[in-house]
């Protein structure tokens, strides 16, 4: 017996004696049932909470109906649109797009008509989430799940806080993830969604599981929440006209290579050469780190940001500073994809002007477009757009991207040092 | 849709992997401080339970070498199918005695093509084995172990009684290319997929060990192992497993040579279109000239609001309540046109490949 078992496992030397093993291997397997007991009592718990979402998959986190997806699963859609997904058995749930998250990958949905309260799967904290722990993934791989039951995969949390670009804050996963697991969630054992499952590292082209999944937190989510309830498009907080020296790790923190000084980040006190050692109680010490914890917030919100800074004393000699306090507003960051129907100007940004005025520079304007027709000239330079001072090129991308073809904005602008204003009649992206 | 992406940070692509390895330190520490503390912590108790279950079963875990016709890989591509389309395993494949007087079951696709068979046990001792046949809705093939003719001492698997339950436990025993058994752990992550022809599994199926037993904790078989579901065979997580319960059910017939057809499938004859929310419905593209739909008078256009008193919103919901009919069944269906509402009545036909 005990042999057999080696050779199986294959391992080498028998260290317990027969009839103790096979006492301590009845135990074992019981042990074992308790654990297999506890993972199917959650993945019955909130199986009831998945929803099929055309090519993917959702879940529900309230009772009252909001459902959580990938942007990427709705794409195609419009704020408002009601359509059909399919909960486990097949049943058929009315449900209306009412927010949007494009860069975190996210869209929120609300079930209407339904009777009584929905079966849910309730956000987690994802802070609290470990390197090691079991995770439970649901989702329709394939969509081989015709009659709308998920397929459930377990695995566990292979890396917390990972930096891919726009999941800035990803959970990693090697839980099988393949496509139609897009939207759907991400578990820990008590049966709490602690992310949003929706892109799998691959190589090659090959659209499958790799054992390197990726979800987005469910701590990210909740910050955005309240704004996707609103309705509309949600954008995320960045610092415009900052960069980082991108140096490896480094426990002194993350160096700030330049602040552009007509940006909010200067005016609320930023430097260049201060090193960031910590952004909303979270620790810095890699660039990727700084953008994805900014990545997690929504544009408009104020983080604590904590820097150490250079000093020099009268002498000459140096000492770095104790942390200062620095209350940065974070910036919008602009759609990486913006729609056909988005609203368009028409003009090529140089960049941010360093100086008192502020505002960007018109590199080039496109003929034909708004901002040819409103007599915009290259070399120009874009102080004001609807009356709010423009700091950085992506801080005018995103106040362009907030309005609608059609609208008609005042624009302030400097030519030859000398201001003026004109009013543009916005197009739309496609139409030209 | 999944959105893909390749490492293209590599310090960040660093920092991910440095961590995917320091994930399993505190698993491997926790059982070695278990151990040492005389008992099994929980994660060692899972390993055990594992090997346990293995060993269990691995006696009924036979190797199958297979002589093949070249010719069935070579139609494959030709129908055009793509170069990594796989018409079959290359090398010998697992199968699992199911019945001490030596029946071995495995995948209808590992023994594609296959001309003569010969059965390795695990003692090593190598018989000639006889295809019985196939159900191809299971991806089941039965085969005897027959030598020389004189009695071959075998253990069979212990089956397990119940349905299997999404959630549980499960291993993967099979034999490797070499002989050797492997041993893959993963648990159930679906049942009655096809119309209760697969259970899911998220342990890894490739090429080698398909065809291998999938048992419970306690070692009792609930599937065998289906052909990979990639076309290039490597496993995504995403595997399917024969039920041992329709197993049991196909055994008499395999036993006695008969293969066990593809069930019938019904058709109705209508594709795609919109699905209408205000009332729900959906409203057909097109009526399949020759179908059922059209010998019934449905158009293009029409809107199906209920079939068989059941509410269909979307083309699932339509094709989930024929799955449970027969070619030949009458179903009623409640069908608008011009904004006139109708009860037709539509005798299935019988769907072909292709449709």
């Amino acid at each position: 017996m005990v042999s057999k078992l080696l050779r199986v496992a294959g391992l080498g030397v028998a260290l317990v004696a027969a009839p103790a093993f096979a006492q301590e291997s009845s135990s074992a397997l019981e042990r074992a049932k308790k654990i297999e007991r506890d993972i199917e009592a959650t993945v019955a718990k909130v199986s009831p909470a998945y929803v099929v979402i055309g090519g993917g998959s959702g879940v529900i986190f309230t009772p009252d109906g909001w459902i959580l997806t990938n942007h990427h699963v709705i794409a195609g859609r419009g704020i408002g649109d009601t359509w059909w997904v399919r909960r486990p058995g097949g049943i058929p749930l009315r449900a209306k797009l009412i927010g949007q998250d494009p860069r975190g990958d996210i869209a929120l949905l609300k079930a209407e008509r339904f009777e009584g309260q929905l079966p849910y799967a309730p956000l987690g904290d994802s802070d609290a989430v470990r390197i090691g722990d079991l995770a439970i993934a649901l989702g329709n791989p394939y969509g081989f799940a015709r009659d709308a039951h998920p397929t459930v995969t377990l695995g566990i949390v292979s890396a917390t806080h990972t930096y891919q670009d726009s999941y800035s804050d990803a959970i990693q996963t090697d839980a099988p993830i393949n496509p139609g697991n897009s939207g759907g969630p991400l578990l820990n054992l008590k049966g709490e969604v602690i992310g949003i499952n929706g892109r799998v590292a691959v190589r090659f082209g090959n659209r499958m599981n790799t054992g390197v999944g990726y979800a987005i937190p469910a701590n990210q989510i909740q910050s955005f929440l309240p704004k996707l309830k609103e309705g509309g498009t949600v954008r995320h907080g960045h610092l415009a006209g900052v960069s980082f020296r991108t140096e490896v790790e480094d426990a002194d923190g993350v160096v700030v290579s330049r602040v552009g000084d007509s940006t909010a980040a200067y005016r609320a006190g930023l430097r260049t050469g201060d090193r960031i050692v910590r952004i909303a109680g979270h620790d810095t010490r890699v660039p990727a780190r700084v953008l994805g914890i900014i990545g997690t917030l929504p544009a408009g919100e104020t983080v604590q940001v904590f820097v150490k800074r250079a000093l020099t004393s009268g002498d000459g000699s140096g000492t770095t500073s104790d942390e200062v306090p620095i209350a940065l507003k974070l910036d919008p960051m602009p759609d990486p994809r913006p729609s056909a129907d988005s609203a368009f100007l028409g003009i090529q940004i140089g960049g941010a002007v360093e100086g008192d005025t502020g505002g960007v520079s018109v590199s080039a304007v496109i003929e034909d477009t708004a901002a040819a027709k409103a007599g915009i000239k290259a070399g120009d330079v874009l102080l004001r757009f609807g009356g709010t001072a423009v700091g950085s090129g992506e801080e005018l991308i995103a106040l362009i991207q907030d309005r609608k073809a059609g609208d008609k904005v005042d624009v302030e602008l400097l030519r030859d040092g000398k201001p003026f204003n004109v009013t543009v009649e916005l197009g739309r992206r496609g139409g030209r | 849709m999944i959105v893909m992406q390749t490492w293209n940070l590599r310090d960040v692509a660093a920092r991910g992997l440095l961590a995917a390895s320091l994930a399993f330190v505190p698993l491997s520490a926790g059982a070695a401080r278990a151990q040492e503390a005389g008992g099994l912590g929980d994660l060692a108790a899972l390993e055990e339970a594992y090997i346990h279950a293995a060993d269990q079963v691995a006696p009924a875990v036979v190797q199958i070498v297979v002589e093949r016709e070249r010719a069935d890989l070579e139609k494959a591509g030709e129908k055009g199918d793509g170069p990594n389309y796989l018409a079959r395993p290359e090398g010998p494949v697992t199968g699992v005695i199911v019945d001490a007087k030596g029946y071995v079951a495995t995948s209808a696709w590992a023994v594609l093509a296959g001309k003569s068979f010969s059965v390795v046990l695990p003692d090593g001792g190598a018989y000639a084995a006889k295809l019985l046949g196939k159900d191809e809705a299971l991806d089941l093939a039965l085969l005897k172990i027959e030598g020389d003719g004189s009695p071959v001492q075998v253990e069979a698997a212990r089956l397990a009684d119940g349905p299997a339950r999404v959630g549980q436990l499960c291993v993967l025993v099979a034999r490797a290319p070499g002989g050797g058994t492997s041993v893959n752990t993963g648990i159930v992550s679906a049942v009655d997929r096809f119309r209760g022809s697969a259970l899911q599994v998220d342990a890894a199926i490739n090429l080698a060990n398909t065809g291998g037993a999938i048992v419970d904790i306690d070692g009792r078989l609930l599937g065998i192992a289906t052909r990979p579901t990639t076309q290039n065979g490597i496993n995504s997580g995403v595997g399917f497993a024969a039920p041992v319960s329709k197993i049991k059910s196909s055994l008499p017939a395999l036993v006695a040579g008969r293969g066990v057809p593809r069930a019938k499938r019904p058709f109705l004859g209508v594709q795609g279109g919109k699905e209408l929310l205000d009332p729900p419905g959906v409203q057909l593209a097109k009526v399949v000239e020759g179908s059922a739909a059209e010998k019934a008078g449905l158009k293009d256009g029409d809107i199906i609001r209920s079939i068989e008193g059941v509410q269909i919103v979307d083309f699932f919901g339509l094709s989930e309540v024929l799955a449970s009919k027969e070619p030949g069944d009458p179903v009623k269906l409640m069908v608008e046109r011009d904004g006139a509402s109708k009860e037709m009545t539509v005798v299935l036909g019988e769907r072909t490949d292709g449709e």
